[in-house]
């Protein structure tokens, strides 16, 4: 376990769920913290009797739903910087427009299962002017369900929420690698149909 | 007029699949893919595999770790927190906020001794509580 987890860890348990809010908060922002350990570890102390429930379980929701928000903003002000020539070009479009109907279930998704692609997403929904209202309903069941899985887990599993916790984000990154490779093999074979396409 | 090329032009002839800019973007996904399915796996194995052995008792893992304050310590192994306290020098009150590393490094006692102190204690309060020293 890394120096800042143990610090966090500690810290955890001294601030309480305060603590827990404002991590969730930065880590949903991209500043790189150890928030799946966290609210592993918070769902144990609540076993413990050593946090209360309800106050956790609502500053981890808030903390991370105004983490998201926070990042789609950086988004939308984000894309104001950019190059008109680029904002306006038909790739851009065009994934404005691919992100208008996969938006909220990419959104959703990447609260709880596909985590490391949260951030981008969000980024994404941002720069691409994505509904704000869509985005802050996926925002918000999607959060709902990460904070109630990961913080029953570590409840479930008190005793063992090190190794969950370990488990979890090797099993998050065995995911991403299926969702890569299913992504090339798309690529190749959509690639595929349009050549034999233009042979016919 | 077509580009000379050598080997790789006959290959893409072949299969028209490997042309175009989908080529590079689709195989490097499929490299990248394989790779974070290697190493999660394996890691996620090994994960899977050390917990199987912890729990049938084949590994015996230290469950005290450095980020634990002496409250915690007291309250998920019913150990009666004056006699952590005691054993590892600390005053009878106060600092309630430092870890257990912290408190070894003021005392500078040595952190396996300092373990150990805590250890005994852990397992001396589920002796006479008739219970194991796992939280």
């Amino acid at each position: 376990m890394s120096e800042i987890s143990e610090l966090l860890l500690t810290l955890l348990l001294n601030q309480g769920a305060a603590l827990l809010g404002g991590v969730l908060f930065f880590a949903a922002l991209g500043v790189p913290l150890p928030a799946t350990l966290l609210l592993l570890a918070a769902g144990a102390f609540v076993r413990h009797g050593l946090l209360p429930v309800a106050w956790t379980v609502a500053a981890a929701w808030v903390g991370a739903v105004l983490g998201d928000v926070g990042c789609y903003l950086l988004g939308r002000w984000g894309a104001h910087r950019l190059p008109t020539r680029l904002t306006t070009g038909v790739a851009w479009q065009r994934a404005g427009g691919l992100f208008g109907r996969w938006g909220a279930a990419s959104v959703f998704v990447t609260r709880f299962l596909l985590t490391p692609l949260a951030l981008p997403v969000n980024l994404l929904a941002g720069s691409t002017r994505y509904a704000p209202t869509r985005f802050v309903l996926a925002v918000v069941s999607g959060e709902v369900v990460w904070v109630a899985l990961f913080a029953g887990l570590g409840y479930a599993f008190a005793d063992r929420w090190e190794w969950l916790a370990q488990l979890a984000a090797d099993l998050v990154g065995l995911l991403l690698g299926v969702v890569v490779l299913g992504l090339g093999v798309f690529l190749l074979l959509r690639r595929a149909q349009r050549a034999n396409a233009r042979q016919a | 007029m077509r580009p000379r090329c050598w080997r790789w032009c006959a290959v893409s002839d072949r299969w028209p699949v490997l042309n175009g800019w989908r080529r590079w973007v689709g195989l490097g996904a499929l490299a990248v893919g394989a790779l974070l399915i290697v190493f999660f796996g394996a890691r996620a194995w090994h994960a899977w595999t050390y917990a199987q052995r912890v729990a049938s008792g084949e590994l015996q893992v230290q469950t005290l770790r450095g980020w634990m304050t002496l409250s915690y310590i007291a309250r998920v192994y019913h150990v009666p927190e004056a006699d952590l306290r005691a054993a590892l020098g600390a005053p009878a009150s106060g600092f309630e906020d430092r870890s257990l590393k912290e408190w070894l490094a003021e005392s500078g006692t040595d952190p396996e001794e300092g373990r150990r102190r805590v250890e005994a204690l852990i397992l001396k309060a589920g002796g006479e509580k008739g219970v194991g020293a796992q939280p």
